[in-house]
Parts: structure tokens; sequence; C-alpha cells
């Protein structure tokens, strides 16, 4: 399979094309931030409910 | 096997299924995504009509189904959670609303950078790109909803309830919507003519698609074991759960 | 004053309702009040140029009209939540999408007056024929059910709290949006000679499947915030 890569770079789609990838990428990382950052909080949330057995 | 399936609406068994498939989620995915979209970025041909731009479909279209099917996904936990009350899939409709936003928004943001460079504007009132637009409305209205109501258990209820309202109008959203477009627009033809794919298309796109539905479900199901640790945080196996 | 042991208990309902409307008007003149004055503020914010109202009255009307049943209709069971009545209702075992249906017909009837009377205001504010003010009273009649029983349900989940508003509006807009497009469409199809028939229609229809299925929606969530006992 032959690669375009270098026909885009120059073609005037670039930007477009760039931009939504771009935007794919920062979204799908935002969404992974979000799970990972809700995981860490679950898990200082409940590293602090076992230290107080009585509730 | 009815046993396995009840399975799933207990929330011990869940969580630890759960685990294991959104671990076999989020590898398919990053896989699937990565192969996906270099392949469509570098090694899929250009379109005849429409240059390198098609490029975009390779992520606009996955994440447009992607985006109603969540909807669906989400109407039918509603269904659960209303008829057989499993809590579970409460969870699962409001862990589902926050991905579904994501990649509505996503859907849109692309057709508009699609649409630029082909048809000169970044936004027209297509009846495709309206309907995508009200439902990002739904989604987010869902989400503020979710959020006011915070922690109270009846809110799964009433989430799920706002959601199948949401299902129920959004085909007569679609038609409405288009028949006000066809009376208003007149005959200019923006919809993207959908010819037999060629195959050199067509597996870049599979493979987008699929990527990007196992990062849906890995999210989906990540953030439902977190909220379902929230609620279950007193219960004794959650107390025996080891973190790394 | 209704018989007790004669008269039906949904008679004395509707009785009911129609009385504390009476006695409280200021939910129904103020948003009243409200329809006229956001209505009358478009051409005063705009350039003035008849063309440009004569294109957007359909569409400031309808809009202005969702906004005034939605600030009415925010309150709708805060009164009798609080003052329990709600909940003998249910002691009672009776249905409870009766006692939605009774206040979305009541409230419907009174606001749908109260617009048509505006009406010929409107009308001659933006310059409104004669055939475009009948659609205009048209696509009230027949718009006006749909809206208030969507109203009606996303009031069903702020009755307890405060500051539900914002929540309230966000799910309604996108919910109602067949209902705006097709009024105002329907108007501006008449502002062109076209005929509005199929429209009046399509929003009658409309109105009659939301009124089938939104009161027992709002039914069951009334039901789940009385059994939280606060939301």
């Amino acid at each position: 399979m032959m690669c375009y890569l270098s026909e885009l770079m120059h073609s005037k789609y670039a930007l477009y094309v760039g931009g939504s990838y771009l935007t794919a990428a920062v979204s799908f990382l935002w969404v992974f931030y979000r799970v990972k950052s809700s995981q860490h909080h679950i898990q200082l949330f409940l590293k602090k409910s076992l230290q107080q057995p009585y509730e | 096997m009815l046993n396995f399936l009840y399975a799933w609406g207990a929330p011990k068994t869940f969580y630890h299924y759960s685990k294991v498939l959104s671990k076999g989620f989020g590898i398919v995915s990053i896989l699937a995504l990565l192969f996906g979209w270099v392949w469509g970025l570098c090694y899929s041909p250009s379109d005849y009509q429409q240059g390198d731009s098609v490029r975009i479909m390779y992520i606009h279209v996955p994440a447009a189904f992607l985006s109603l099917s969540i909807y669906a996904f989400m109407a039918s936990c509603a269904l659960v959670t209303l008829v057989w009350r499993i809590k579970i899939a409460g969870l699962l409709l409001k862990s589902a609303a926050l991905v579904g936003l994501v990649m509505t928004l996503l859907a849109l943001v692309t057709g508009s950078l699609w649409g630029k460079p082909t048809w000169g504007a970044w936004w027209v009132w297509d009846a495709r790109l309206t309907g995508e637009l009200i439902l990002l409305f739904i989604y987010a209205g869902l989400l503020a909803l979710d959020n006011t109501l915070g922690e109270n258990p009846a809110s799964d209820k009433i989430v799920a309830i706002i959601c199948w309202i949401g299902l129920l109008d959004l085909p007569i959203i679609h038609y409405s919507v288009q028949w006000w477009n066809t009376l208003h627009q007149g005959s200019s033809l923006l919809v993207m003519a959908k010819p037999k794919i060629h195959a050199s298309m067509l597996y870049p796109l599979l493979c987008s698609l699929l990527g990007m539905l196992c990062f849906a479900g890995w999210a989906i199901l990540s953030l439902t074991q977190v909220a379902l640790l929230k609620r279950e945080y007193r219960q004794q196996w959650v107390k025996t759960l080891e973190f790394k | 004053m209704a018989n007790v042991t004669t008269t039906p208990w949904w008679v004395r309902q509707i009785q009911c309702e129609y009385l504390i409307i009476k006695r409280q008007k200021q939910s129904l003149v103020q948003s009243l009040l409200f329809f006229l004055m956001f209505v009358a503020f478009f051409p005063l914010a705009i350039p003035y140029d008849p063309a440009i109202l004569r294109t957007i009255c359909p569409g400031v009307v309808w809009m202005s009209a969702t906004l005034a049943v939605f600030l009415s209709a925010e309150r709708f069971y805060q009164q009798d939540i609080e003052h329990g009545c709600l909940e003998q209702w249910l002691v009672q075992k009776r249905p409870l999408t009766v006692y939605v249906g009774i206040k979305l017909m009541i409230h419907g009837l009174l606001h749908l007056t109260a617009m048509l009377l505006m009406s010929p205001l409107i009308g001659l504010m933006f310059q409104l024929s004669i055939w475009e003010w009948q659609t205009l009273i048209a696509s009230l009649i027949s718009g006006m059910p749909a809206l208030v029983a969507m109203c009606g349900l996303v009031s069903a989940f702020g009755s307890y709290g405060q500051g539900r508003s914002l929540v309230m509006i966000l799910i309604l807009l996108p919910l109602i949006l067949p209902v705006i497009m097709l009024g105002s469409s329907s108007i501006a199809a008449a502002m062109q000679g076209l005929p509005v028939a199929g429209f009046l229609a399509f929003l009658l229809a409309l109105s009659l499947v939301m009124l089938l299925i939104l009161p027992y929606a709002t039914a069951s969530i009334l039901k789940i915030c009385l059994q939280q006992g606060g939301l």
C-alpha cells in the first residue's frame, strides 16, 4: 500500500484533516483522563473509609 | 447460562466480570484505533470528488454512529432500570450519557471541519446536522439532570424516565427537522452521497468503528465500576478489594 | 360548592384546581404579561424593518409561548406537595395520572384563553393579516396540550427543591422542539400562502400523543418524589 501522507500534507485539506484527527485524539484523551481521575478519587475515598470502620 | 446472565445484575459479580471485560475492551480499542486511524490517515486513497478531506470520514462516521447507538444503549438500560429495577442498569445509563455526549460533540466538530472545505461553510442547518445538535442538547440535559439530582437513589429512575421520553421523541424530532429543512432549504444537495464504498476505504472505517466502539465500552464500564463502588462502599466485598 | 357525596371526585378536583387559579391569579397573569412583553420587545430590540418583523413573527411568538407556559408551570405541584394534598391523593389510592391530567387540562385551558385574548395585540404588532392571525390562533390551540404536558413533566422533578429551573428548561427545550417548529412553520406557511392544514394536523397529532404518554410519566416521577420524601 502506498503512503499518501506526503500528498496529504501538501493538499489544501491538510489543516482540516489534521484538525479533526487532533480533536478526536484530544476528546478520547479527555475521556481517558476522566475515567482515570474518577478511579483515583474512588481509591482515595475507599482507603479513607477503610480507616474509619465504624460509620 | 441464565445464572450467568443474572450474575451481571448483582453488584459484586458485575464488578468482577466487568473488570475483565473492560480490560479486553481497552486492549482491543487501543490496537484498533491506532491501526485504523493510521491506516485511514496515511495509507488509504483519497476520494475522487472530495479529495483528501474524505479522511475525516474515518472519525466522523463512527462518532455519529456511536452517538446514536449509545443513546439506544441508554434507552435499553433505562428500560431495564424501570421494569426490572436493576440498579446497575441505572449506573450504566449515567456513565453512557457522558461518553455519548463526547461522541456527539466529536461528530459535530468533525462534521464542521469536513463541511468547511467541501461545502464552504462551517455550519449549515442541514437536517442531519440539526438533528445531531438536538441530540447533543438532549445528552447535555440528561447529564445536567443527573448532576442536579446528585446521589439520591431515586435519581436512577427519574433519569431513566426522561431518557425514555427522549427516545420516544427522537423520531418525531428527526422527521420534523427533516420536514422543516426541505421546506426552507429547497433542493441544495448537501447529503453526502453514499455509493458503494471501496474496500480500501471500508476496512479502515470498520477498524476505526471497532476501535471507537471498544473505547466507548471501556469508558462506560470503567465509569460504572467507579459509580458502583461509590454506592456500595459499605459492603463487605468492597472492603476486601485490593487496589494497586 | 360541590356536594361531596354526589359529585364524583374528579369533578371536584377540576373545580378545586379552577378555584385555586381563580384565587391566586398571579402566576397566570404574570406569565401572560411575560408572554406579551417578550413578544413586544423583539420589534424594539432589532432594527426596525417590517419585512424582518413579519419573517421572525412565528418563531418569536412560539418561543415566547413556550417560555411563558414553562415559567408558570415551574410551581405546578409545589403547593400541593407542601400542603400534603398529593400524599392524601395517593393514600386514597386515586390514580395520580388523573391528577396530572386534570391539572394540565385546567392550566392549559386557562393559559390558552389568556393567550388567545392577547393574539389581536400580537397581530397588530407584527402586522399580520386576518388569515395569518387565524392560523396563529389555530396553531396555539393545537400545540398548547403538547406544550403544557411537557412543561408538566419537567416541573415534576423540580417540585421539591429550589433552583431547578435551569435544568428543567434544559430538558424541556430539545424535547419540545418539534412542537415549536411545527407551530411556527404553520404561521410561516400562512404568510406565504401555502396550505396550513398539514402542519396543524401534525401538531394536533403530537398533542394527542403527548397527552397520552406524558401524564403517565409525570405521575411516576411524582410518585418517586413522594416516596423519597424529598429529592
